[in-house]
């Protein structure tokens, strides 16, 4: 027989709303935001951490989910896609997306809106060659990524004025 | 992809995460950015008793402080951060490329560490698949079992390859590693923490952490440059790489250190092939000469334990060696 196996306290701002929830140690960080808050925006490609689609900003920094322990989060703000609008309203990441046809199947833009929003919070004009950079550990199969680079680099270009939402 | 079951801990000092692991001993893993362990942990190659997380630790061991007479890097540096320290931007360029080379921005280098990059295991094509590919086949030299798949019939041991960019570049620089236990300390120079056995790559006991890494001061005259060949400009392991530091005085090199990565358990430091260029000029010709060396001494080592083939692999040795001497050379004597 396996020795009784205890669980621990898992405590988060998860999209601005407090969780606390009994997770195994071993649970990613993915695993208890798909699976037991139903946040199934994040996605899981590879599992290794190699693909980018589970990507989502703890502390405002990106985290792989699917190779962070969701213990790792412990007291942390998560943001997850699912957080990215606000009162009904996407957000500036997801409209550009949508206006560039920066989506086709879209298992990857959970991912990439992710990685953008951290882009233009560090950078708010970024030229190509850093566009291509930060995206460059996220891997679309369908829009040869001219169109979400094309996509990003609107927002860069956006009046410098423009509130983040 | 589930992990396979652990306890948890986070220790909030140095000192109680020492203790932590002196008495869990092997049975307990650090963990940092996880990019190594975790992954390795799924793919069934490690199954730890308990983690020790270092996340606490960050404020101890994070960041790079300069002293009397050499730099005191914090083994819990992210690679993002380290890209962000002005000093490794302006005076280590090499260490700047080989970070920049490690992972993907926004996967590994926000979480992966320095220390994290000279602790990962090496690699090898038939090691590193999943369990269900492995159970195929004997148990190799790294799974505790007696054969070398890509070794062959005569393969006497591991003949998997050290793949991190970090620690190719860290061994050209000529660092040292920091370890410290609950009841001492011990500093090794990187050419004794990689012991160049594919089974136990590193030097580090059980109840040890690396805690720091230690550099000489670079000062003017010293240039540094990392190549890496990969299939993808992110994400991917290296094929092949160099990396190397050299220093020039009055128009000749007056030290050449380069380490070559994913072709030896440990990153493989070619010291005859450079032994040639001490007090001459880096000339185009000269550094050809030491490159064409390095091909020739590296040629021993490469066997079909990679995703390419080892007679391209020879071949490209003193290619990526050519570019990395020039590049460094050049930074030596104040180019970029």
């Amino acid at each position: 027989m396996d020795q009784p196996r205890p669980k621990q306290i898992f405590g988060a701002q998860v999209n601005g709303q407090g969780v606390e929830l009994l997770i195994a140690p071993q649970e990613t960080l993915l695993e208890v935001l798909r699976d037991r808050l139903e946040l199934t925006g994040s996605k899981e490609g590879c599992g290794e951490g190699v693909c980018g689609a589970c990507t989502v900003l703890v502390d405002g920094q990106p985290r792989r989910a699917c190779l962070t322990l969701a213990l790792e989060a412990q007291g942390l703000s998560v943001l997850t896609v699912e957080g990215l609008a606000q009162g009904g309203e996407l957000s500036r990441e997801q409209r550009a997306f949508i206006e560039h046809g920066a989506i086709q199947c879209g298992y990857c833009t959970p991912g990439m809106l992710m990685a953008t929003r951290d882009l233009l919070s560090r950078e708010p004009f970024p030229d190509e060659a850093a566009i291509r950079r930060q995206i460059s550990g996220h891997v679309c199969r369908c829009t040869g990524y001219a169109k979400i680079v094309e996509a990003v680099a609107a927002l860069g270009q956006a009046a410098p004025g423009e509130e983040q939402p | 992809m589930s992990l396979p079951h652990f306890q948890y801990l986070a220790p909030l000092s140095l000192a109680e995460a020492l203790e932590q692991k002196a008495l869990w001993g092997g049975q307990a893993a650090w963990l940092s950015g996880g990019s190594d362990l975790l992954t390795r942990a799924k793919q069934g190659l490690v199954s730890p008793e308990a983690l020790i997380s270092l996340k606490h630790l960050s404020p101890e061991l994070a960041g790079l402080s300069e002293e009397a007479n050499h730099l005191r890097l914090g083994a819990q540096t992210t690679l993002h951060q380290a890209l962000s320290l002005p000093l490794i931007a302006r005076e280590l360029p090499g260490l700047a490329e080989a970070c920049a080379a490690i992972g993907a921005p926004t996967l590994q280098q926000r979480v992966a560490t320095v220390g994290g990059n000279l602790c990962a295991q090496t690699r090898c094509l038939h090691y590193n698949q999943s369990a269900l590919w492995r159970a195929g086949l004997a148990p190799c030299f790294k799974l505790g079992g007696e054969v070398c798949h890509p070794g062959g019939a005569g393969a006497d041991r591991c003949r998997s390859t050290c793949q991190s960019d970090g620690a190719v570049m860290l061994m050209a620089l000529g660092a040292s590693v920091v370890l410290q236990s609950a009841t001492g300390q011990r500093t090794l120079t990187l050419s004794d923490f990689f012991t160049g056995q594919g089974e136990r790559p590193q030097d580090i006991g059980p109840d040890e952490m690396l805690t720091h890494v230690i550099l000489e001061r670079p000062g003017p005259g010293l240039g540094s440059a990392y190549v890496k060949m990969a299939s993808r400009g992110a994400v991917d392991f290296p094929l092949l790489s160099a990396g190397a530091a050299m220093r020039i005085e009055g128009g000749l090199i007056a030290s050449a250190r380069l380490a070559l990565g994913a072709v030896f358990a440990a990153p493989l430091l070619l010291k005859t092939a450079m032994e040639p260029l001490l007090g001459q000029a880096p000339t185009p010709e000269n550094l050809a000469q030491a490159a064409a060396q390095a091909g020739r001494d590296a040629a021993p080592f490469m066997i079909e334990n990679h995703s390419t083939p080892a007679a391209w692999r020879a071949q490209m040795v003193p290619v990526v060696v050519a570019r990395a001497l020039e590049r460094a050379a050049s930074r030596a004597q104040g180019g970029i």
